[in-house]
């Protein structure tokens, strides 16, 4: 395209494409005033601050709504544009409350900067102010609309980014007001989005209503979120160590949420303040927790484990780390476990689920890890989401999904036994059968086959691989898929159809495939899926595997696993065992460890003696938690770290206090290999130290010292694991890198396997075992326990704002199985499995399928545990938990 | 001049597909079906006809560039919206005579090569919601609508689609929006309608009187058409004309009809013999005219010339003991409660306009109110997004031009000389 030659301000400037004039002053650093301009959202053109003079124009045009053509002259600065600004904001102004003093937004107001710089000192305005009550519907916001300039970013963000439609411009002219429709916030997902998208005061935050002004910041760093597997870049602003609030990137432009958040980023943040942090090591003496001190308590633990080394034997000791630590504190505790300790009795919480996918994934491609990055699945023209629920789980994936759908017009086949929030945006909903999830997956392959719409080009290269899939999907006719998952054979074939005839297409999949039986059988046949169809290797293609919560990936990644080492080198293979030896100084134990679920096994087995458990809550989060505590307790010495004294915390003979994200560095990795920093935003909070502080010290006192500074950590992990060569902290400057890095081109690899796959691992002919229903006739409902929007555990139990919006646990139940038992909406229900039961109100909910409740899995009342047992899946030794046979009964 | 347009109205059931067959309804449609659709085109550009809704677009123009762009479908939209204070024009063919409409748009769309077609209600005319709709199924009836229109290739579909009371949407693009069931506001453009109107394809908007002269067009040829009325401004028009006159009412006559004609004798003069005050030409949002203009022809060029707007061709009429600040501020009640609210200027200045005028008019005027006035309409005018904001300054600033010491009199007296007072809102 031609260059375009235009002057601004007398500033020659040349744009290499056509842009508005908003965007290029922006180029030379004038600022434009403007309100309703966002370059995310389309263009409104309605706030009319930001005129300016076009030469040869007679009147002043909208900066943002112009393009600028060659040879255009603009002025925006002049006589005639200095008096449209003070003529707009005189109007602007008129009913404005004036109320700085008491807003939230003033310092950082678009509407104060522009009034201070062109308004005029004294209103021309005597009749009397439009008043218009606050509104409060929203349990997070406050709407005051006698602050709105009315330019309806709030209403198109939450439609055109969020895609929620909350909003509304309501009534027209002089009347206008930006609120939901008859006052029904009940869409609401709280991300917050119209918050931080609107210029001036008139959203504001329940949390941090008169909590701070931008100049009380005193601290604030640029770091992850640490909840969920997207990887949320934000802000932290504290003052005098206390979280002020959390901000988003106003540019939307850093990291795979590009200025979005949900609730638990944007409102979830005052956990790290909470007065129930653990302050000092406690170490229980006859059954009581007594106050320790650091030496102490470090030299008990070493002296302990030592005792039991020697006994017992390495292999007596087992250590998990859990979803929220950095990748620094997971290659620290490996470490420490196969050097100190001995053992590869190590694992983490990516066992839950999210290990099955990276094993597939590693066998089907090579690389244990996503095939593409979030962003660009907003350029698919198909996406098959399946068990995840992106709009919930990982909420910024939804995003994409969301904008292939609106922007792009793309179809989603929204593919679910449960609740899935994305099904509004969807083409196509699958509700299938909990457990016959892979019978659906090969029967979209067996369609895709049967109709040729497979890649032939690709077949002829890997014929092979090819006629394995093809073997193995061919009892999955439609006709049989059907009768297995319930879905009619139609759809089968449409949702198979759209999948295999858009390109390019892509599948986003989660816990619903991974946490269930034959999990890796399942994420397996996903694979081959996204790979007979030709959309491996390219940009909006691939697929996408959804880690729970932001250090799973990571954690695996650097090694925390029983039979990998770093960077997924095999255990059991003894040049790998050497070189790593080599380097950690130690020989290297060669039997594969445990699993968690198996450790809690062997712990109740009275096999395994001692724990090391660090930010896992293996009391609440695994299945079957009258036997998890009750193996748990039999344990000679259970160490714990946590920031909270939680379930797992209270079985420990030594808690350690452990510092959040908020007080140390270091990374995480996201679901699309993304490896980026958190920052410290304010000292450690009482007597906590951060978790590889606290590891290297034990170590330290076995005889292995350790360096414990998380660049330090970062540097050897980049020696030591390959797949993060070359990525130190300075590489990570600016937004992280998914790896691999390239040195050469200074850039991680945003889709993988581009020059095509090579090779397949031999254990590919895993199948999807059968799918026996669930539900029978003492059990007739399935539980689908899964996560909320608002809660993710021990942390979100601590903070104000999503309690704000969701207290309390509620089993989600369809209104026509709720009426056949006589439940109605707030009714208590008792939910019972072959272990346990759980009593909690109902909320009746059509999104839920018939035949499932829906019950969700943080509320310290209601232990989704309670009802399921420890059933370990015999390729990932993932325990099968997600879905549950229960009855339901009105209490 | 004999009337063309108006021609039937007076028949008894014109409405009624024979009675208005019986009068040489619907043979523009055999004469266009036998002429390649480009000509049709053709000789609507040669006619020089204008879009009577306002904007006065050469209709011909319009089309051309939507014939150009290769996007189907097509879609021809007759505005019928009909909101403007004074306008009543198109209602007789809304309501009394809706085949010369639909035989209109039949024609106008095998031009454009349009093949869905919508009527844009004013939502307070049920009656023309029956009307035409009875029409409309009459002319389904006759295959003169539907599938292969008069055993052609040619099909054309037409649903009238009710306004929900809304001024804006007049105006196209917001009519679009609306159509498409959203919230009726100005279009950002580009895109323009033609290559991305509604439903994203191109479109064409026109007044309903636009496309009721298309088939007299076709009848009886351009040059015949063209040579009705001035130059720039040729063909017949309707002008409804309301106020203090002795007979107010619709009347038919050649574009370039001077004011004193319509009002001295197509309207009977001033009602009880008073004194002409002045003029509204062309709807509330045309800049109002005194007695001086009398002699000016009701063309496009001689109102622009006059500083006003020849709008809608709706005619109001003032006689000497009107209160030009009671005008006005009913004018802006009018304004500030169609403001759609999108811009500040038009949102905001309306409302404040509003509050001055009806405090000037109810005892409590400032001198500095006038300055307050003239800033805010040129605040508005410079910078609104749409139209409606520029016509809401017009009456302000025409009434400050030429009747600025009625203003002062009521500054001055501490109230409406006349008496009058203003509604407050609350
Ligand atoms: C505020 C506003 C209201 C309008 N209302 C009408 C209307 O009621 N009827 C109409 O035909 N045109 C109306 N117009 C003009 C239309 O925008 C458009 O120019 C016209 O329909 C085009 O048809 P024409 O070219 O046949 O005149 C309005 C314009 C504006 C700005
Ligand atoms: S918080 Fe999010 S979902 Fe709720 S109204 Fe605002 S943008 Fe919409
Ligand atoms: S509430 Fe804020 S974002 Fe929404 S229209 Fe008003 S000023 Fe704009
Ligand atoms: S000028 Fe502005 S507020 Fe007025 S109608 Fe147009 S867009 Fe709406
Ligand atoms: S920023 Fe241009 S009109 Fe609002």
């Amino acid at each position: 395209m031609k260059t375009i030659n235009v002057v601004i301000n007398g500033i020659p400037v040349q744009l290499e494409r056509p842009m508005n004039i908003v965007e290029a002053a922006k180029r030379v650093g004038i600022h434009v005033p403007h309100f309703c301009y966002h370059k995310e959202l389309t263009i409104y053109a309605g706030c009319r601050i930001c005129m300016v003079e076009v030469k040869g124009k007679p009147r002043p045009v909208a900066g943002c709504s112009t393009i600028m053509s060659d040879g255009m002259e603009v002025f925006t600065e002049s006589e005639k544009v200095i008096a449209a600004r003070k003529g707009v904001l005189e109007l602007q102004l008129l009913h404005h409350p004036l109320d700085c003093p008491v807003c939230d937004k003033g310092g950082e107001c678009a509407l104060q900067d522009y009034a201070f710089k062109y308004g005029a000192a004294q209103t021309r305005f005597i009749e009397n102010k439009r008043l218009i009550p606050v509104n409060y519907n929203n349990p997070l916001l406050e709407r005051n609309m006698e602050r709105c300039v009315s330019c309806k970013r709030c209403v198109r963000i939450c439609a055109e980014i969020q895609g929620d439609w909350v909003l509304s411009d309501m009534n027209r002219g002089s009347r206008v007001t930006m609120e939901s429709f008859c006052g029904d916030e009940s869409e609401c997902v709280h991300c917050g989005h119209c918050l931080s998208n609107c210029p001036v005061g008139a959203i504001q935050s329940r949390l941090y209503k008169h909590v701070g002004r931008p100049w009380y910041v005193d601290t604030e760093a640029e770091t992850i979120c640490p909840y969920c597997a997207d990887g949320c870049t934000m802000t932290l602003q504290t003052r005098e160590d206390k979280v002020l609030r959390v901000v988003s990137d106003e540019t939307y432009s850093k990291g795979a949420n590009r200025g979005s958040l949900c609730v638990r980023g944007r409102f979830g943040y005052d956990f790290p303040n909470s007065n129930e942090r653990l302050t000092t090591p406690l170490v229980k003496k006859d059954g009581y927790f007594v106050e320790s001190n650091w030496d102490e308590a470090v030299a008990h633990v070493a002296k302990r484990l030592s005792e039991i080394k020697s006994a017992a034997g390495p292999d007596a000791i087992g250590a998990v780390i859990g979803g929220r630590n950095t990748n620094e504190e997971a290659y620290l505790l490996q470490k420490f476990m196969r050097t100190a300790v001995g053992t590869n009795n190590i694992d983490n919480m990516a066992r839950m689920g999210h290990i099955n996918a990276l094993n597939a994934l590693e066998a089907a491609f090579g690389v244990a890890g996503s095939t593409n990055q979030i962003k660009d699945i907003a350029q698919a023209k198909a996406v098959l989401l399946i068990g995840n629920d992106a709009a919930t789980e990982n909420p910024i994936t939804g995003l994409a999904i969301k904008k292939a759908v609106l922007k792009g017009g793309a179809k989603l086949i929204v593919a679910d036994a449960g609740r899935n929030m994305m099904t509004k945006h969807s083409s196509q909903r699958l509700t299938y059968r909990a457990g016959s999830e892979g019978e659906l997956v090969m029967g979209l392959i067996n369609a895709v086959f049967a109709t040729n719409m497979h890649d032939a080009d690709l077949e002829a290269k890997n014929t092979s691989v090819f006629d394995k899939v093809r073997a193995k999907a061919g009892k999955y006719t439609p006709a049989y898929v059907s009768e297995k998952t319930g879905i009619p054979a139609e759809d089968i074939k449409r949702a198979a159809t759209v999948f295999a005839n858009a390109k390019p297409a892509t599948i986003v999949f989660g816990k619903g495939i991974t946490a269930t039986a034959d999990g890796f059988g399942k994420s397996l046949a996903l694979a081959d899926l996204a790979f007979i169809t030709g959309n491996v290797g390219k940009p909006g293609g691939g697929i996408n595997p959804m880690a729970s919560k932001a250090g799973e990936q990571g954690a695996c990644d650097v090694g925390a696993l029983p039979d990998r080492l770093p960077g997924y080198r095999k255990v059991s293979s003894a040049e790998d065992r050497k070189r790593l030896g080599g380097l950690w100084k130690s020989e290297l134990p060669e039997n594969p460890g445990m699993t968690v679920g198996e450790m809690v096994e062997a712990a109740g087995a009275g096999k395994l003696q001692a724990m090391y458990v660090v930010g896992a809550n293996l009391a609440y989060e695994l299945p079957d938690t009258k036997n998890t505590v009750e193996y748990l307790k039999k344990l000679k010495f259970l160490v714990v770290h946590d920031i909270f004294m939680s379930e797992t915390a209270q079985l420990a003979d030594v808690v350690f206090p452990a510092a959040t994200f908020a007080e140390k560095s270091g990374t995480f990795t996201n679901s699309e290999r993304r490896v980026q920093r958190i920052a410290p935003a304010m000292k450690l909070q009482g007597g906590a130290r951060p978790d590889g502080e606290i590891i290297a010290a034990v170590s330290a006192k076995m005889g292995r010292p350790m360096d414990w500074e998380p660049a330090v950590v970062m540097e050897k992990i980049s020696v030591s694991t390959p797949i993060y060569a070359g990525i130190t902290y300075d590489t990570l400057a600016g937004g992280g890198v998914q790896w691999p890095y390239y040195e050469e081109m200074k850039s991680g690899t945003a889709v993988l396997h581009a020059e095509g796959v090579t090779g397949r691992a031999d254990n590919t002919d895993a199948g999807v075992g059968e799918g026996a229903a669930l539900a029978g006739k003492v059990f007739p409902f399935v539980a689908d326990i899964t996560v909320s929007l608002y809660h993710s555990g021990t942390t979100t139990r601590r903070t104000r704002g999503p309690n704000m919006v969701v207290g309390k646990a509620l089993a989600g139940m369809n209104p026509s199985d709720a009426s056949g038992l006589g439940i109605a909406d707030g009714d208590t229900v008792v939910v019972r499995s072959s272990t346990g039961e759980l009593r909690l109100p109902a909320s009746i909910d059509k999104a839920v399928p018939s035949g499932v409740v829906h019950i969700p899995a943080h509320f310290a009342d209601v232990c989704a545990g309670t009802i399921t047992g420890l059933v370990l899946d015999p390729a990932g030794k993932t325990p099968v938990a997600r879905y549950w046979p229960v009855a339901v009964t009105k209490a | 001049m004999d009337r063309i347009l108006l021609k039937n109205v007076d028949v008894p059931n014109i409405h009624d597909i024979d009675v208005y067959m019986a009068h040489g309804g619907y043979i523009s449609l055999d004469k266009a079906f036998a002429m390649d659709p480009k000509d049709v085109l053709e000789e609507v550009k040669r006619s020089g006809l204008r879009g009577r809704g306002g904007a006065w677009f050469p209709a011909g123009m319009k089309w051309q560039f939507c014939v150009e762009v290769p996007k189907f479908p097509k879609y021809l939209i007759a505005n019928a919206d009909e909101g403007e204070p004074g306008t009543f024009k198109d209602r007789p063919f809304l309501e009394t005579d809706p085949h010369q409409l639909i035989e209109g748009m039949i024609v106008s769309a095998y031009a454009i090569g349009a093949s869905g077609g919508y009527i844009y209600l004013r939502g307070e005319y049920p009656d023309g919601y029956r009307t035409l709709n009875t029409a409309i199924k009459q002319a389904y009836d006759r295959n003169l609508l539907g599938k292969n229109i008069k055993g052609t290739d040619f099909s054309f579909d037409l649903t009238v689609h009710r306004g929900a009371g809304a001024y804006i949407c007049g105006e196209a693009s917001a009519l679009i929006e609306s159509l498409e069931g959203k919230r009726g506001q100005f279009r950002v453009r580009p895109p323009y309608m033609a290559t991305h109107g509604a439903f994203a394809m191109p479109t064409v908007v026109n007044n309903v009187e636009t496309l009721v002269n298309v088939s007299h067009i076709i009848n009886h040829g351009a040059d015949w058409w063209g040579s009705i009325g001035t130059k720039e401004s040729p063909g017949p028009k309707v002008f409804g004309i309301s106020g203090h006159l002795n007979r107010p009412g619709l009347y038919e006559e050649a574009m370039g009809v001077t004011l004193r004609e319509l009002i001295y004798e197509r309207g009977g003069g001033i009602r009880g013999g008073k004194k002409l005050k002045g003029v509204i030409p062309g709807g509330v949002s045309t800049s109002m005219l005194t007695p001086d203009f009398l002699d000016m022809k009701m063309d496009v060029k001689s109102l622009q010339d006059a500083g006003s707007a020849i709008g809608s061709g709706a005619l109001m009429v003032m006689d000497e003991d009107t209160c030009i600040v009671h005008i006005v501020w009913r004018a802006m009640a009018f304004f500030q409660h169609e403001s759609c609210g999108r811009c500040t200027p038009c949102r905001e200045g309306t409302d404040w306009m509003l509050q001055i005028l009806a405090r000037m008019e109810n005892g409590g005027g400032r001198m500095e109110d006038l300055d307050i006035l003239a800033d805010v309409c040129h605040t508005i005018h410079h910078n609104c997004f749409c139209p409606l904001g520029e016509g809401a300054v017009m009456p302000v600033l025409s009434s400050l031009k030429y009747f600025r010491h009625e203003y002062e009199e009521h500054i001055k007296a501490g109230k409406c000389p006349k008496g009058l007072r203003a509604r407050v809102r609350h």
